[in-house]
């Protein structure tokens, strides 16, 4: 009887279903009913007068998605692109976005139980994108803060770019 | 029971849905006929469509447990009901009555859409209802003078005739000729009953209407003649047995000239709300299925190239053969399909246009004006989605022809005008536009009173109005500066938010071009395409990236050697027949799409916007193509030059310029006509490529 009554509780808790991947060395999550697909890197067209972190747009399945990069939209240095690489299309208030990450490894199960509010040492990423750490047994896994991580002030804000020459000296 | 019916109702929203789509319908068919209605009080057979929808709006909304709804189109519907009868003339007061329970109507529509229901009876209800109580019951005195429209001679067996005859409304003695008529009868068959009856026609209570019920052997036809044949009657009307029933219950009070024309109008259908086989489909629907056929097209061309591959790959193989037959019956399905689903999406434009003669109507009576609105062109289509916001713009333009522009009715007599101005708005397919035109015969725009306006307001400067053109000047009334100032309002009767109906039809891909003479009238063309979501674009390579631009933005396609390019105060610039271009090539002010090809020449696009032109260089062109747009996306957003983008048939997505916002957002600087060196050295220095 407490045996069932323990196992209750546990189920009660929280448990989220996350899609792990990587960014460099780190480990990050995104919750699973966020995630649409995970494909390799298709052909992706740039459109121009955007944010540097966003890469262009792609054709999936007849849908315009755009793309960005995860690891410049987090201020990391931008690698090559492996064969590991893969954009994870999330959605998120009707937005659908594909990001780009350096490799997918897994889904896993965390309980809220397992979560830890964000310490600034764990990782280099500016803490307004995260929302918590899970732990597992032998990994840190930062979750992802995705309304925060697809905000459009930044796009917003480059739109007043207008004259050529404007940009020209922002590029270089 | 009702509380009930109404919850039922309400949690069923397919139901409720179809409920308001019904509604909408019937509203857009009273706005349009009550205005009319005002002008031609008599036509029949616009009296019977009225009456009809406001019956089954009183029907659908009493089921729907709408009882405010209700009550007010069977208030509608009694007035309705004697103007039928003649036995009230719709006089403006009875229009004005009939058109302030459409408003509230109106709101009620807009109230449910909300899912607020029919709220609460307020005052201004009670006083409508009232008012339309008060015309009903008021004419139920004028009733004596269209006689017997409420008695009916009850049922009629098979062997009886009833005979209906209608004395001159001028008549003064209607019970003589009554009692002549009921004595002609009297020679050919046996009277069993009369309407009014003998006791008061005798003592000369009747109107102008005398309905009997009579058997006799005498054919019809000489019943007919014998009884016209007594003076002062206008039209005898003879039906049989049973089928006279009917007849005597709804016995309307007409007469022959009305007959006459609701038999014209039955025939022509006009007025008549025509019953058309249709199913009521969501929008959202059939934007899935456009988009969908949109990638089923999209598929085709891929097939296709993929065909060819495989025909080069193997040039003997015999079921490349097969394969080229089915990809051909394919194509030939699919767009067919592709051109059912666009049409699926059309509406006739009479659906925008029925909303303005109401406006119209209202804003003469508010402001004393006399105009004759005249609408053709109503049943060409267009896209629901271009239609949508077609709206404003056309409201806009049409107040202002008749708010400002019009002049008043003595003003047009002093002037030699016929007192009553003209509003034409007239719709006309051109190719795959539709050609959308406001004339009005009011005072016409001041050309110079205008310059000196956009002069004043710094908009152009005095060298600049000097070489203006007609057609430049009169695109001043669009400059944001003049319109907000309301500067040109009193001279050309053209003024406050000019600047935003143009960016309204920019949005839509539309051009606004004006006539004007002055004294003599104006005229508004919108050029509008037929559907904002099939383009036909150049695909052109700029850079390593694909890019579109719609054909209805390109004057001419050139190739220009890079040599021939001369540079006016930093800017490269071209003669372009009698216009100094300036020449960019697409990728400087597109960063990011790769590098330009150096080659010797370069395929050039002439592209206009309005009066401003430009040359666009690029990489490549690949070809003429019809493209499926796709909104970037709110992530995205709006980016300057760029109006969406598609997906081409090797699956690659395109960028589709606009070349709209590429002048407007400055990206594509263009010289005005007075920056041109006055030396004019190096102006005839450019090569002129035509």
């Amino acid at each position: 009887m407490a045996a069932y009554e323990e196992k209750a509780k546990t189920s009660s808790d929280q448990i989220e279903q996350l899609v792990v991947f990587t960014l460099g060395m780190e480990y990050y999550g995104v919750g699973i009913e966020a995630v649409n697909t995970i494909i390799r890197l298709p052909e992706i067209t740039k459109v121009p007068h955007t944010p540097d972190y966003v890469l262009g747009v792609m054709n999936l399945r007849g849908m315009i998605v755009p793309v960005i990069d995860l690891r410049t939209r987090f201020g990391l240095t931008a690698t090559e692109w492996s064969k590991s690489t893969r954009i994870i299309v999330v959605e998120n208030h009707g937005l659908q976005v594909g990001m780009v990450v350096d490799g997918v490894s897994q889904t896993m199960q965390l309980s809220s139980a397992q979560i830890e509010p964000l310490s600034p040492l764990v990782s280099s990423v500016d803490a307004q994108y995260l929302r918590g750490v899970g732990k597992d047994d032998n990994r840190l896994i930062i979750l992802l803060e995705l309304t925060k991580v697809l905000a459009r002030e930044e796009v917003q804000a480059l739109q007043s770019v207008t004259k050529p020459g404007d940009m020209e000296a922002s590029a270089a | 029971m009702t509380d009930n019916q109404m919850t039922d109702f309400s949690q069923d929203e397919e139901l409720f849905a179809i409920f308001l789509e019904e509604v909408r319908e019937i509203l857009e068919t009273l706005d349009q006929s009550l205005v009319q209605l005002e002008r031609e009080p008599h036509n029949v057979a616009l009296i019977q469509g009225i009456f009809r929808a406001a019956h089954t709006l009183k029907g659908s909304s009493g089921a729907m447990g709408l009882k405010n709804v209700a009550s007010l189109t069977h208030a509608m519907e009694d007035v309705l009901d004697k103007v039928r009868n003649n036995a009230i003339d719709v006089t403006a007061d009875v229009a004005d009555a009939l058109l302030k329970a459409l408003d509230r109507l109106h709101e009620f529509e807009g109230s449910l859409k909300e899912g607020k229901g029919e709220g609460k009876v307020d005052d201004k209800f009670n006083s409508i209802l009232s008012e339309l109580k008060n015309i009903a019951s008021g004419a139920g005195a004028i009733t004596v003078k269209s006689g017997v429209s409420s008695e009916s001679l009850g049922k009629l067996s098979d062997n009886q005739l009833a005979v209906l005859v209608d004395i001159a409304l001028d008549c003064q003695m209607p019970s003589i000729r009554a009692y002549m008529v009921i004595r002609e009868m009297e020679k050919l068959g046996e009277i069993q009953k009369t309407v009014p009856a003998r006791e008061q026609i005798d003592a000369g209570v009747v109107g102008h209407r005398l309905l009997m019920a009579v058997t006799t052997e005498c054919p019809e036809e000489i019943i007919r003649q014998k009884l016209t044949a007594v003076s002062e009657i206008e039209w005898v009307r003879i039906s049989q047995g049973k089928a006279a029933s009917s007849f005597t219950l709804d016995m309307p009070a007409r007469n022959k000239k009305q007959v006459d024309e609701e038999a014209e109008a039955s025939q022509v259908g006009v007025g008549v709300v025509q019953q058309q086989q249709t199913v009521r489909v969501n929008v959202d629907i059939l934007d899935n299925i456009m988009n969908l056929v949109g990638e089923l097209v999209l598929s085709r061309t891929r097939m296709v190239q993929i065909k060819d591959d495989l025909g080069e790959a193997h040039p003997t193989d015999e079921r490349i053969l097969d394969l080229d037959i089915v990809t051909q019956q394919l194509g030939s399905v699919v767009s067919e399909l592709h051109a059912q689903v666009l049409q699926a999406r059309m509406l006739p434009v009479s659906s925008l246009f029925n909303r303005y003669p109401r406006m119209i109507r209202d804003i003469c009576r508010t402001m004393n004006k006399e105009v004759d609105f005249q609408i053709t062109g109503e049943n060409e289509l267009l896209d629901r989605s271009v239609i949508e916001k077609l709206v404003d713009p056309l409201t806009h333009l049409l107040r202002n022809a008749v708010d400002h522009g019009m002049e008043m009715p003595d003003e047009r007599d002093a002037l030699g005008k016929p007192r009553t101005g003209t509003v034409k708005l007239t719709a006309q397919r051109q190719e795959e536009s539709v050609l959308i035109r406001i004339t009005d015969d009011g005072p016409g725009i001041n050309a110079d009173r205008l310059k000196e306006k956009a002069i004043a307001a710094g908009i152009i400067t005095q060298e600049r109005a000097a070489s203006m053109s007609q057609n430049e000047t009169f695109s001043l009334i669009f400059a944001s500066g003049l319109s907000t100032a309301k500067a040109v309002s009193d001279v050309s009767g053209r003024g406050v938010g000019m600047d935003v109906v143009k960016r309204n039809i920019d949005a839509i891909n539309g051009i606004v071009m004006v006539e004007s003479e002055q004294g003599i009238g104006t005229s508004m063309t919108l050029k509008i395409p037929l559907t904002l979501a099939i383009l036909r674009a150049l695909v052109v390579k700029v850079g390593q990236t694909f890019m579109a631009i719609p054909l209805s933005t390109i004057e001419e396609t050139l190739n220009i050697r890079k040599d021939s390019i001369n540079t006016i105060r930093g800017m490269a610039m071209m003669r372009w027949r009698e216009h100094v271009v300036p020449v960019i090539h697409l990728i400087e002010i597109m960063p990011g799409c790769g590098v330009p090809d150096s080659l010797p020449s370069y395929p050039m696009i002439v592209v206009r916007h309005s009066d401003r032109i430009a040359a666009l260089c690029v990489d490549g062109i690949v070809g003429h193509q019809e493209i499926v747009v796709k909104p970037l996306g709110a992530f995205v957003g709006e980016i300057p030059g760029i109006g969406g983008s598609t997906i081409l048939g090797n699956g690659k997505v395109a960028l589709i310029v606009d070349i709209g916002s590429l002048f407007e957002s400055g990206l594509l600087q263009t010289l005005a006509a007075w920056e041109i060196p006055a030396d004019m050295e190096s102006y005839n220095d450019l090569v002129a490529v035509v």
